[in-house]
């Protein structure tokens, strides 16, 4: 079983699942523990979540990286300060992937010249590219991810992906750049103009990369095809560069300093969502280390949020006998407006009933998923914490179930 | 006339898939021929429905039918539309050359859905709409802008082309709100709700698609009327454990419940027509979705 402790001497954690499950507050809790075991890590969260910045102690988060302070979980490291062999002291910091504004940055550093740099900057289908688009984001974000992971400056990183399709869209952005950058494709468009032609001279045995520019042309416009060629002659340069880190950003996520957390819920909706993300990651024969079913709504009275406390479970019971036991002597001689209590004691006994129905149905869903896991991958499903999760001693107590 | 291109959107997890399903359970009830549209491989609609979708409507039983949209399907489609042969069409897309740029370039997959859904709007049977209402499923908010903003992107490039007929008359249909109603589709939590106002101010700024309910779902109902307040405080003053627990049970959906006000106090500030829908049985049915379907028809109105 993977271990609280394996998670934090990992390079880089991906916490990949369905969108309101708690995955972004998972994250950070993951990594709010890595430096209370005295690691450097860093939280890259795609979503604004605010709640997640307040929770840091942050006012808000963006593109630049933040520190966060620990002080409050951190044990500093006995010795003195400086002295060799001492350990240094954890530490946490957290950014926000906002991948519109990196995209010029990153063509600013692999670019070859200013001027290279100016005319992909200009070019329309770059400019279509950079725009509103959530695979060139998912581009972005591996190159945001290659940087931090790949630098010094922190012993963990934690990525918190977006939701479902989006996730694996940017587990293939490496894969699928170094396809799309690929010889044959730069190729195919360098230093070709076709002429348009009737399409009805293209039949299946002539088809050739020039005809099939010519559909394109046709159908998209010249000017398309035109700014196209253009744009794969401006990059034909760059190539080289961004395939080379694509490829370490893709050995980087198949390492074996790598781990992926699934982060679910035992709503059967989530479930489902979180099998395709499961499905999806096999496919790309990678493996969750470990499941994460949150908000399991127990018939118990709620854990309050960073709390340890065991609530007093309910008891079964039916209405009417409780009504006798309580009140052996009836309910006559109570004040008119209390008199109805029998009305309350069933909606009790409806609600107990269908929250252990609930948490019945919940259970058998979570292991029945449990069951279907792969190998190495173990599941553990986290009860529902009330309360806003506003401290980091509260992060650190959702991390110490996984264990428990 | 209502709108025939029904499109829902909202953040992941807040029951797309289920109001999409349940709308289109009570217009079947109701003689239409509804068709549910799915864009993601998301596993949601299978699992409402226990058939498995594929690119061409299939029917799902109880008067529906839906379909997931493949991109390579879809764009294999639009360019035969422009070529003779089918064929020729499909072997463009499967070019080993091309495929690796048509999986990476931006709004071909976009393209290609534009062109699958007009042409779903277009088939008639009998000189009447084959397919009405027409729900679409939207991913998260994310792809939903994405698929909304296509025009932006693509603009400047296309001079006079066929695509750029396609662009522009389906952005007429997306504008118009005889043809096109936008659902938003939120839960009473903070980040669903952060999520509908930032969406909301986008979409009203942006002004690319007609918009059409804010749909609140899972609002919980009280569970214990007014006029039983006193009993509840006549019960608590017992101190008996297991009734002491089981107030703590009903204390717990209180707070749910009063959180989930103070969330939809900020939604009612959005200026969108507001419907609040329950939560579902657990093990529900599908009439049980067509009640759920009509109560959202009927509040909307």
């Amino acid at each position: 079983m993977t271990s609280v402790e394996e998670l934090c001497s990992r390079r880089l954690v991906v916490c990949v699942g369905p969108g309101g499950v708690g995955k972004t507050t998972f994250a950070a809790a993951l990594a709010v523990e890595a430096a209370a075991r005295g690691r450097r890590a860093l939280v890259l969260t795609i979503d604004p979540a605010r709640r997640l910045a307040g929770a840091l102690g942050l006012d808000g988060l963006d593109d630049s990286v933040r520190e966060v302070d620990v002080s409050s979980v951190v044990v500093a490291p006995s010795g003195v300060a400086g002295a060799a062999g001492a350990a240094a002291p954890g530490a946490l910091h957290a950014a926000m992937l906002d991948t519109s504004s990196s995209y010029d940055s990153l063509i600013a550093r692999i670019a070859p010249d200013e001027n290279a740099r100016d005319r992909i900057l200009g070019n329309r289908v770059y400019r279509a590219f950079s725009k509103t688009l959530a695979r060139s984001h998912a581009y972005v974000a591996m190159e945001r991810l290659y940087d931090v992971t790949l630098g010094d400056d922190y012993d963990l990183v934690v990525l918190d992906t977006p939701p479902m399709r989006s996730a694996l869209e940017i587990l293939d952005a490496p894969r699928s750049l170094t396809r799309f950058l690929d010889d044959r494709v730069v190729r195919f468009f360098v230093g070709r103009v076709p002429d348009p032609i009737a399409l009805d001279e293209t039949s299946p045995r002539s088809l050739t990369g020039a005809a099939a520019l010519r559909v394109l042309g046709a159908i998209a416009s010249r000017e398309l095809v035109e700014e196209m060629v253009g744009f794969f002659n401006l990059f034909a340069s760059m190539r080289e560069g961004f395939a080379e880190r694509a490829r370490r950003v893709d050995e980087l996520l198949r390492g074996e300093d790598t781990s992926f957390v699934l982060v679910g819920s035992v709503d059967p909706a989530h479930l489902d969502d979180a099998r395709a993300m499961r499905d999806g990651l096999i496919e790309r024969e990678l493996v969750p280390d470990l499941v994460v079913l949150n908000r399991s709504y127990a018939p118990e009275p709620t854990m309050r949020a960073g709390s340890g406390a065991a609530p007093v479970a309910p008891v079964e019971e039916r209405a009417d006998e409780r009504l006798g036991r309580l009140f052996p002597g009836g309910t006559a001689s109570m004040n008119p407006g209390t008199q109805n209590v029998i009305e309350v004691l069933e909606v009790l006994e409806s609600l107990r009933r269908s929250l252990s129905r609930e948490a019945h149905a919940a259970r058998g869903r979570a292991a029945e998923f449990a069951g279907e896991l792969p190998e190495g991958a173990t599941a553990v499903v986290l009860p529902e914490l009330e309360g806003d999760l506003t401290s980091l001693a509260a992060l650190r107590h959702l991390v110490a179930l996984v264990d428990a | 006339m209502a709108p025939r291109l029904e499109l829902v959107t909202g953040k992941g997890g807040v029951g797309k898939t289920t109001l999409c399903a349940a709308l289109a359970l009570d217009a079947a009830r109701n003689g239409q021929r509804p068709l549910v549209v799915e864009l993601s491989r998301r596993a949601s609609l299978t699992s409402v429905f226990g058939k498995e979708l594929g690119h061409e409507a299939r029917d799902m039983g109880h008067g529906v039918h839906a379909l997931s949209v493949d991109v390579e399907e879809a764009l294999v489609g639009y360019l035969a539309t422009h070529l003779r042969v089918r064929s020729v069409a499909r072997k463009i897309i499967g070019s080993r050359a091309l495929s690796g740029f048509l999986d990476a370039a931006p709004a071909v997959a976009e393209v290609a859905t534009y062109h699958y859904l007009a042409s779903l709007l277009a088939e008639e049977e009998r000189g009447t709409p084959l397919w009405d209402p027409i729900f679409v499923d939207l991913d998260a908010t994310g792809h939903a802008l994405m698929f909304l903003g296509l025009p932006d992107v693509l603009d400047g490039l296309l001079g006079q082309s066929p695509l750029r007929g396609l662009v522009e008359t389906f952005s007429e249909v997306l504008r118009d709100p005889e043809q096109t109603a936008l659902h938003l589709v939120t839960l009473p939590r903070e980040l669903p709700v952060e999520e509908t106002e930032e969406l909301s101010a986008r979409l009203r700024a942006e002004e690319r698609v007609a918009l059409g309910e804010l749909f609140v779902n899972r609002m919980p109902e009280p569970l214990i009327p007014e006029d039983l307040a006193g009993a509840v405080d006549a019960l608590g003053a017992l101190d008996d454990p297991a009734t002491s627990a089981d107030l703590a049970l009903l204390e717990r959906e209180a707070r749910h419940r009063a959180r989930a006000e103070a969330h939809l106090e900020r939604l009612r500030a959005l200026p969108h027509r507001l419907t609040t829908l329950p939560a579902l049985p657990p093990g529900f049915s599908f009439a049980d979705l067509a009640d759920l379907g009509a109560l959202a028809r009927r509040r909307a109105r």
